[in-house]
């Protein structure tokens, strides 16, 4: 996975063949974090908090819901993902570049959720037997590889 | 999107009269972000200047205070405001509240 090109605009980002698998399957996990997962506010005792922390709870779900089907549009658009030999291209707008943010850290932050919040991977019992948490952190790490490349986009 | 309240004025005799509770309201609320071990300092640094629409530099300064510190205060806002911004930052799945300030 390799950033080719940046623009003002767009950004152009190359996969192979097992890249573009392994990236296909790691958007499909979303969303991974319930919209209920951050509360609106730790003291909790204003005026209208339950309301209003409901009201983005409900935002953040129908935003989901949105987002799941954008990435099926994103992941099968010819225009976003083109073949050129064995290898896939990837354009991204600018703001595509920052949603796709959003989607990969919800995975990411989820997984680690998942995995008891732990503050080393190393911590988490039989991490090295146990598929589905083995799993769980290794969507974690692929998730850090495209923030990484990500990001580096937006500086150039 | 954040539900936005209606423009409300009040009449100055009203605002002298408002009791205790009321006012506390007048001091706004203080965005906060919490540290976790999971979000990368760059990816951090990079929310808080979309979000708030900060140079670098001062992004960079309260994602270290968040770093070192547990938490940073990142803006005082009205309560609308504050929801709009918590709203954003959840997006990017960041751990932030709002809390009255003090």
């Amino acid at each position: 996975m390799k950033l080719i090109k940046t623009s003002k605009k767009q950004v152009l980002i190359e996969l192979n063949a097992a890249e573009k698998f392994i990236i296909g399957e790691l958007l499909g996990r979303y969303p991974i974090l319930p919209p209920d997962h951050f509360k609106l506010s730790k003291c909790g005792d204003f005026e209208d908090m339950e309301e209003d922390e409901a009201f983005l709870h409900e935002t953040l779900s129908d935003e989901q819901k949105a987002n799941v089907k954008e990435i099926q549009r994103f992941l099968t658009d010819e225009k976003s993902v083109k073949q050129v030999g064995d290898n896939f291209q990837v354009r991204l707008k600018r703001e595509q570049i920052e949603w796709l943010l959003q989607i990969v850290n919800d995975i990411r932050v989820g997984s680690w959720a998942i995995l008891g919040q732990p503050d080393e991977l190393e911590e988490v019992d039989g991490i090295g037997d146990d598929p589905v948490k083995s799993s769980y952190a290794f969507a974690m790490e692929i998730s850090t590889v495209v923030q990484s490349i990500l990001l580096a986009s937006l500086e150039r | 999107m954040p539900k936005v309240a209606p423009p409300q004025v009040l009449p100055d005799q009203e605002i002298k009269i408002q009791s205790d509770s009321e006012s506390e309201h007048d001091s706004g609320y203080v965005v906060v972000c919490w540290n976790d071990p999971v979000n990368l300092m760059d990816y951090v640094t990079h929310v808080f200047q979309v979000v708030f629409g900060w140079p670098k530099s001062k992004a960079e300064k309260h994602m270290m205070e968040v770093h070192d510190k547990g938490k940073s205060v990142l803006v005082r806002e009205s309560q609308e405001k504050a929801e709009a911004y918590v709203h954003q930052l959840h997006r990017y799945s960041l751990h932030a509240t709002m809390e009255p300030a003090e």
